[in-house]
């Protein structure tokens, strides 16, 4: 077997809707998580629920052409690669275009034992025409909030 | 009689930093003095040198507890060890040229003994290595910078390490470092201009980490006389040291010594089962990349990071049936961030060498090989000071010379679920060993020369070696580095032969390196899982006819064939570089320049991207100018044709194919999107040679799609990849067009359901909604174009279930439940062939083949099919039809 200590790294907890998990030692985990926020009334958010917020205000700012808010929740690799594109003048009126009359529908979260977050998501951009992506969200440090780090397309 | 050390007393030795140095008396006992440390935290670095007695014996058999050489005993090459233990010492440099041999020293000097040594178990010598003037008569500029230099490996372990050498009529200097410069290093002179003198240098030493090394380097200072190199030993390893030889073949059940590192966000899961090292999930995902270089997670030994020169070597079978990403092995493992790796590939087709130096990555040798489906790979390395020679089942593969890293240990890797087995760590081999290290096996170049090197291990002494080129064009090269050029060559492909032979012209190795073009084209495909061949799950076609491309998915492998066809010489040569999930982006910014400088030999890159960006909503830049233009489409494709142009690589451009994300796909948001790209394309890009239009090919119009050469809304199916290589064969070869493979057109059916057309082999799946897979296909089927429909539709009664058209003589063949009672009436007309078909359904384990031969001299036929009946017949499953191309 391997040693603990590395073994005990390579587990993943996942969850598939905002009621069930997989894993025992997932409910143990939560348990203690909701002992610890009852006991010291802190409001840290779940992450679930963090993710769930900071989707919705980046698919708000797609919608609304916001490069502001883009620029505030996008981090990692994939902020890079839109950096050019947010300060580009011509880039919120294309967005207001693109994602005119569309709806998303987050499907799927994951919660990664690192802390990261995998969510899949349906993006309808009219009746007809939808696009699937799995956007990774991630913390830059353990004490900033989440930010969509990693985004691909699933067929 | 052994006569045992006699030391004379310390002196000091002073670190380089230090003004004035303390001048070594030589020939004579030292008094008073001692030591110096040069200490920064745990880190130490001190050294003594002492005068031995004239005359006296050094046995280092005794003395070097961890490790010892000798150097010279049998010629200037020759070199004894320690036998039985992980050699530590590494391999000598001889600065400036190659030393000599002394074997007439008189008894005055230092001598050596051992009893536990190979090649020769057992010795006492005063041979000695000399570089300079071995006449006490000529005074040479050249002698100056000329010596020897090695290391030894360096954690917080303390060790000590003793040498000997010396040297006549002259001053050398020595020079002594850590590698991680924890402890100041040591610079001192040793002379005597008058007459012999020998030394003994006892250095203590400790890094303030793991995975370091201790460099020590003696170089004549003066134009006269020479300085002498004899042995060295080592002790108090300390820190772990592996023992060799090392074996393990996980029959314990235990993974005790190894360890795990993840290079991504996926975890891994590595476990012994079986009797097997396994690690059981995926951890490739469009995130695990470096540049262009793949990241996964690996199980290194953790008690071998101090090991330095050895051979290794282990079984390794890739397991999951999906994609088929990296294995392979690290080596010379130091930490997360420096070691060198081997990793194998089908999913793009590869044998790769590469190492990681402080953080970074780089190719020190691709080829387009991977592996095969449930293949055993026996993957070997031997590792001698600079010198890399890795086998792969049996046959050298790579073989280089590199000093990024000097020790640490081994890992084995992969990138989803594999099997490891049957580690082994022994000590170099005392067998001579050659492998060319240029020109690779199964590669290609638009050259008309081939320069030839190898490398060698355990040479003897003058020994040559023998290139030659399909058995003819012998030249000899009398001297290591052993470099032949052959000029003036024909196109066509060679086979390299590179003989070892003794003195005496004996072949005592060789090496044979088949497959090496000259006149050919070295093509690139660089884009997104597109050009990756994602949902190309037909591998029959990926393995090239001559062998160059080992891989199970994409148009690579059939475009190669394709253009060994048609061009003057079967010299072409197509590498698989799409990486999944890539925009234009990425391409340009994080991959181009990684890929441009793995495959030096470029002559064409084949460009294409645009799927990503559509369904990211980048905005195209048709007709943008200035700040309008950051970060759209054309910009980031300019920047790539750039980087290519700039590296003298022809790029050709293709047009996207569309996406079917949409009920309405003609008009869909994306497919508008792709077009302006085309429009970027055809009309805006500088530098490029347009390529294949795959949006016209797969969505001629608004009534005709070919979805159907698609596996999913995104990516074309096995059959679909296939047209694709003729695609870019047509646009590459615009003299030589190649009619389009054979497909149905207007394929529909009555259900309306998604309806594929495909090529189909044991293990696919043939059905779009269920995941039997084919188990047994006769061979009247083989390039047979299967259609996939849904067997949800197995009781379907219409008359029309399945439409499409033939332009061709085809033999139409309808596999049946071979259990049902009866079959359709529409089936009466068909000949029952008696074959099977083997399926994985175990409700219809078995379908029967009929066969219908249509006759389609000229325009198309319409084929109809009526629906299963399985009510009626108690069919358990729906029919699959499959169209052969007649040849008459």
């Amino acid at each position: 077997m391997l040693p603990s200590s590395s073994k005990g790294q390579n587990r993943i907890s996942r969850s598939h809707d905002g009621s069930r998990f997989t894993r025992l030692t997932t409910w143990v985990w939560v348990g203690l998580l909701l002992l610890c926020v009852g006991v010291s009334g802190s409001e840290t958010p779940e992450p679930r629920d963090e993710a769930q917020r900071l989707l919705q205000t980046y698919f708000n700012a797609l919608q609304t052409g916001n490069v502001a808010v883009l620029r505030e929740v996008l981090g990692g690799e994939f902020g890079d690669s839109q950096a050019d594109l947010l300060q580009n003048p011509e880039y919120e009126l294309e967005l207001v275009q693109s994602y005119a009359g569309s709806d998303f529908d987050v499907i799927d979260v994951q919660i990664l034992e690192s802390g990261d977050v995998v969510a899949t998501v349906d993006t309808w951009l009219d009746a007809s025409e939808w696009i699937r992506n799995r956007l990774t969200l991630s913390r830059p440090s353990a004490s900033q909030r989440l930010r969509i780090v990693h985004r691909e397309v699933v067929p | 009689m052994i006569k045992r050390i006699a030391l004379g007393q310390r002196y000091l030795v002073k670190p380089c930093r230090r003004s004035t140095p303390a001048r070594v008396l030589l020939g004579a006992v030292l008094l008073g003095l001692g030591t110096v440390a040069n200490a920064v935290g745990v880190a130490q670095l001190t050294a003594s040198i002492t005068t031995p007695l004239p005359g006296s014996t050094f046995d280092l058999t005794a003395e070097g507890s961890a490790d010892w050489t000798h150097w010279g005993l049998g010629g200037a090459t020759s070199v004894n060890r320690k036998s039985g233990v992980m050699p530590q010492i590494g391999d000598l440099v001889q600065v400036g040229g190659a030393a000599g041999s002394w074997t007439k020293a008189p008894s005055t000097r230092m001598t050596w003994v051992w009893a536990d040594g190979t090649p020769t178990a057992s010795a006492s010598t005063r041979t000695f290595l000399y570089q300079g003037d071995n006449t006490g008569k000529t005074a040479s500029a050249t002698y100056v910078g000329k010596g020897f230099q090695f290391s030894v490996p360096a954690d917080t372990s303390e060790r000590t390490l003793a040498v000997y050498l010396g040297g006549a009529l002259s001053r050398g200097r020595l020079e002594v470092s850590l590698s991680d410069s924890s402890a100041p290093a040591i610079s001192q002179t040793i002379e005597n201009l008058t007459g012999p003198y020998d030394n003994r240098v006892e250095i203590s030493y400790r890094a303030a980490s793991a995975g370091q090394t201790l460099t020590l380097k003696y170089l004549q200072e003066t134009v006269t006389g020479n300085i002498i190199l004899g042995a060295a030993t080592l002790q108090g390893a300390g820190g772990g040291a592996q023992l060799l030889p090392f074996s393990d073949d996980f029959s314990d059940g235990d993974l005790g010594g190894w360890l795990v590192v993840d290079q991504t966000n996926t975890s891994s899961d590595w476990a012994v089962i079986g009797g097997s090292l396994t690690q059981n999930v995926a951890i490739e995902s469009t995130q695990s990349y470096d540049d262009s270089f793949h990241l996964g997670s690996y199980a290194y030994l953790g008690g071998g990071l101090g090991l330095m020169d050895y051979r290794f070597r282990v079984d390794a079978e890739y397991l999951a049936v999906g994609k088929a990403d990296d294995i392979g092995v690290l080596f010379r493992y130091r930490d997360a961030n420096n070691f060198y790796r081997l990793s194998i590939n089908s999913r793009y087709g590869f044998t790769r060498l590469e190492r990681r130096v402080n953080g970074v990555y780089s190719s020190l040798g691709t080829d387009s090989r991977g592996y095969r489906r449930n293949e055993v790979l026996r993957l070997e390395v031997e590792v001698r000071g600079p010198n890399i020679i890795v086998w792969r089942s049996g046959e050298p593969v790579f073989a280089v010379t590199d000093d990024s890293h000097v020790s640490g240990t081994i890992a084995l890797y992969t990138q989803d679920r594999a099997r490891f087995d049957n580690v082994r760590i022994d000590p170099p081999s005392s067998a001579p060993v050659i492998a060319l290290s240029s020109p690779l096996s199964y590669l290609t170049s638009s050259a008309h020369s081939i320069r030839a090197s190898a490398v060698t291990l355990n040479a003897p002494v003058d020994a040559t070696v023998e290139f030659s080129l399909n058995g003819s064009n012998q030249t000899v090269d009398p001297a290591a580095p052993y470099v032949v050029d052959f000029g003036g060559l024909a196109g066509g492909n060679y086979e390299v032969v590179a003989i070892l032979r003794d003195a005496v012209g004996r072949e005592i190795a060789r090496d044979v390196n088949p497959v090496v073009g000259l006149g050919g084209e070295y093509f690139v495909g660089i884009g997104d899982s597109i050009t990756n061949g994602t949902g190309d799950f037909f591998p029959a076609d990926n393995i090239s006819t001559l062998g160059r491309i080992v891989g199970f998915q994409g148009y690579e492998g059939a475009l190669t064939d394709l253009l060994d066809q048609t061009s003057p010489t079967p010299t072409n040569l197509v590498f698989n570089e799409g990486i999944g999930g890539d925009t234009s982006y990425q391409a340009a910014l994080l991959r181009v320049d990684s890929i441009i400088r793995r495959h030096a030999g470029m002559d064409t890159a084949l460009v294409q991207l645009g799927t990503n960006d559509a369904l990211a909503q980048i905005p195209s830049g048709l007709g943008c100018t200035g700040t309008s233009c950051d970060g759209t489409f054309k910009q980031n494709m300019q920047a790539l044709i750039n980087r290519l142009v700039a590296s003298a690589i022809e790029p050709v451009v293709a047009l996207p194919p569309p996406t079917f994300n949409s009920t309405s796909p003609y008009t869909s948001r994306s497919n508008n999107r792709i077009r302006e790209y085309i429009g970027v394309i055809e009309n805006e890009l500088t530098g490029i040679a347009l390529g294949p239009d795959f949006f016209t090919f797969f969505m001629p119009s608004a009534t005709v799609q070919y979805q159907s050469l698609f596996s999913d809304t995104l990516h074309p199916n096995g059959l679909g990849y296939r047209v694709m290589s003729y695609l870019w064969h047509n646009s590459l070869s615009p003299g030589a067009q190649r009619p389009l493979p054979f497909f149905l057109r207007n394929l529909t059916l009555s259900t309306s359901k998604l309806v594929q057309q495909n090529l189909l082999g044991p293990g696919n799946n043939y059905y779009i909604d269920e995941n039997y897979t084919l188990t047994g296909i006769p061979a009247t089927l083989t390039e047979g174009r299967w259609i996939m429909t849904a067997n949800a539709d197995r009781n379907e009664v219409a008359a029309s279930y399945v439409t499409f058209d033939v332009d061709r003589n085809a033999d139409l063949f309808v596999a049946y439940d071979a259990n049902a009672n009866s079959v359709p009436e529409w089936l009466s007309g068909f000949l029952d062939t008696g074959e099977m078909v083997g399926t994985s359904n175990p409700n219809a384990p078995s379908l029967r083949l009929y066969r219908m031969p249509l006759y389609v001299p000229n325009g198309t036929v319409r084929v109809s099919l009526g629906g299963n009946s399985g009510l009626t017949t108690r069919a358990n499953s729906n029919y699959v039809a499959i169209v052969v191309e007649r040849s008459e």
